[in-house]
């Protein structure tokens, strides 16, 4: 698994709020794993919440695709999340865009994505997305795919997005270390051998 | 026997809508609270981002928005689906589409979730879900999207035995002049909506979303009266100069013409149907006919509608009615005649558009919804190929059918029913 480390003061817990589109699973899955454990009792009691609004992925046969939505924050204070996981994927990064000499590219955000307290924050198209690398199975308009993601402290957020077509986000990813298979962010072989890769993966636009 | 007729108005069916939900972004963002409500008489409220900046805007003397018609929609969610009861809006696009090869019920389901998912947003004022034009969702103008079913889809599905007995190409009539182009049709989608740009954006933005599931077929547009340019429950003129719609049947007090019940209908409960003929006016050879000769072609009077037998446009028409030479006052091949049967069941609701695609292409888009469309449109259809005086400037180039599968409710996508029944 590619994940990024980090190391900042402890913990940010992400409440077990019930909204629509998102289910929110408590600590204890450090690893990632989407297997909710049972006792949500510890994350009740904090008062943090993050919610997701419109999720959405865009449409791939194979190869690299996106999603995209708004996460709110209610706790009061930053939360960061760390990693993501989806079962539609090899591999999962959190992506930002940052300015490669004038051209946007996208590259694993560093240290994460700092969800704001308090306002919306867009996962969108030239901006920060969850991305799936080494999609197999076709991700189909219309049905869904789930992706988790976690905050520092290991609590989880599950992402249940929509699947449309779509013709943008077809940016090209050039990770860092791409040409060796042990980067120094440790990017696995199948994300180097994506990285030539538009989002949309070879076959034609969804 | 002609019902109640159908005020252009506002019939009962335009029931107002709740608050919408917050959109996307701009709602969020804004942090807005809802803050339009029914329109006074107009029975719709208001959505879009105009909604957020309600309170900001100047009113006038009757507390009316200068924007309402533009903030004003319908919704989407209820048992039936909407734009057929609504009251016709200044605006259509009509577009059918065929399935492409592979879409089963599987992908019929996936793409009825997502035009579910889409119509309700866009009816609320709210961008698509991956609207790149998000900014265009923001005046719904009563937007509605309503979705039709050919015999494609039951095929598709495999669910060829459910299809409705009335659901196949109409009979062919001897004034038809059908071409393909105009013709037929897996899936229907009738947008409508008091603004022309409201309209293109649904269209753009449902049709883009259908594209590995189906590709267009034929596209009409047609057109009505805009919002606020005629008093309310005036009743529209065709391209012919015709007063149209006097005598149609009001789906609020006949719902039983327009909606399958509840109760027998399975899949098809609060469904009704769509029949689609594009009919081509000749404007040059109606130029030749003066204006008692055209008013003798429908037996109704061009300057306000009301039958030659009367002095209002709602006065009924009286068809034993003899002129001084014994010859019926409305002609025995007059429209208003020839499309009235003694049978009330042979009624239906008439939705009608003009279009006009250049000179010479002019003519009526003419859409009209039934339960029944063997029982009550057909009859009417062949009576009028029969005998009937407008035939002569009128002709039929195209013709397409489609069920209209119930409204989606809390929860449900379009076509549930029949999809998962
Ligand atoms: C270009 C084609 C057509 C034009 C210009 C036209 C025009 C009109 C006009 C001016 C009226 C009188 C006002 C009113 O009651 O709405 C009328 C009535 C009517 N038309 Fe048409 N019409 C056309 C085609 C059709 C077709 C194809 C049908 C059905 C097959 C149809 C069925 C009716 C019916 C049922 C009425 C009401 C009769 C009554 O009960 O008074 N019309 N039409
Ligand atoms: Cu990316």
């Amino acid at each position: 698994m590619n994940r990024t480390i980090i190391s900042r003061p402890r913990p940010r817990v992400l409440a077990a709020a019930a909204v629509a589109g998102l289910a929110l699973l408590p600590a204890a899955c450090t690893s990632g794993s989407q297997a909710a454990p049972e006792d949500t009792a510890a994350a009740d009691t904090e008062a943090a919440a993050l919610t997701v609004e419109d999720p959405w992925a865009k449409a791939v046969d194979e190869g690299m695709t996106a999603v995209f939505g708004t996460l709110t924050n209610a706790s009061g204070h930053d939360v960061r999340l760390v990693s993501a996981e989806s079962e539609a994927a090899e591999s999962t990064e959190l992506h930002v865009f940052v300015d490669d000499g004038g051209t946007p590219v996208m590259q694993e955000a560093d240290g994460g994505l700092v969800i704001p307290a308090g306002e919306p924050f867009d996962l969108e198209p030239g901006g920060p997305h969850l991305m799936l690398l080494g999609v197999t199975d076709p991700l189909e308009p219309g049905e869904e795919v789930t992706v988790v993601v976690a905050a520092e402290d290991g609590s989880e957020l599950e992402i249940n997005a929509p699947v449309r077509s779509f013709d943008g986000a077809n940016e090209s990813y050039e990770p860092e270390g791409a040409e060796h298979a042990e980067s120094e962010h440790g990017e696995s072989t199948d994300h180097a051998a994506h990285s030539d890769d538009e989002h949309s993966g070879h076959e034609e636009d969804k | 026997m002609t019902g109640g007729a159908a005020r252009s108005g506002g019939t009962a069916e335009d029931e107002p809508a709740g608050p919408p939900a917050p959109s996307r972004r701009g709602f969020l963002r804004g942090g807005a609270t809802f803050l339009g409500g029914a329109l006074g008489g107009a029975a719709v409220t208001l959505g879009g981002t105009a909604a957020r900046s309600a309170a900001d805007t100047p009113r006038d003397a009757a507390g009316t928005a200068p924007d309402h018609a533009g903030r004003a929609t319908v919704p989407f969610r209820g048992p039936r689906q909407p734009g057929v009861g609504t009251t016709p809006q200044g605006f259509a696009t009509l577009v059918a589409l065929d399935l492409v090869r592979g879409t089963d019920r599987e992908a019929l389901i996936r793409l009825m979730r997502i035009w579910t998912d889409d119509a309700e947003r866009l009816m609320a004022g709210r961008p698509g879900l991956t609207d790149t034009e998000p900014e265009l969702a923001a005046v719904p103008a009563r937007l509605t999207v309503t979705v039709g079913y050919g015999p494609g889809v039951f095929a598709a599905a495999d669910l060829a035995g459910r299809t409705p007995p009335w659901l196949r190409p109409l009979p062919s009539f001897g004034m038809d002049r059908l071409e393909d182009a105009w013709s037929g049709g897996d899936l229907l989608l009738q947008v409508c909506a008091d603004d022309p740009v409201a309209v293109s954006h649904a269209v753009r933005v449902l049709v883009k979303q259908a594209r590995t599931f189906a590709v267009g077929r034929w596209l009409q547009r047609g057109f009505r009266n805009s919002p606020g340019t005629t008093a309310p429950g005036t009743t529209w003129r065709n391209p012919m100069g015709q007063v149209d719609g006097t005598g149609n049947i009001d789906p609020a007090t006949e719902p039983h013409l327009v909606w399958h019940a509840d109760d027998t209908a399975g899949w098809l409960a609060g469904g009704t149907s769509v029949v689609v003929r594009r009919i081509a006016m000749d404007l040059d050879g109606w130029d030749e006919v003066d204006r008692a000769g055209r008013e003798n072609v429908i037996g109704r009077r061009l300057a306000d509608g009301a039958p030659l037998t009367g002095n209002r446009e709602h006065d009924e028409p009286d068809l034993e009615a003899t002129g001084p030479n014994g010859f019926g006052v409305i002609d025995f091949a007059a429209h208003i005649r020839r499309s009235r049967t003694d049978d009330p069941a042979e009624r239906f609701l008439r939705r009608p558009y003009g279009y006009d695609d250049g000179p010479g292409d002019t003519g009526l888009l003419f859409v009209s919804y039934q339960a029944d469309v063997d029982r009550q449109f057909v009859p009417v259809q062949r009576r009028l190929d029969e005998l009937d005086l407008l035939n002569e400037w009128t002709t039929p180039v195209g013709s397409a059918i489609f069920a209209v599968p119930p409204g989606a409710g809390p929860g449900e996508y379009l076509g549930q029913a029949l999809l998962e029944g």
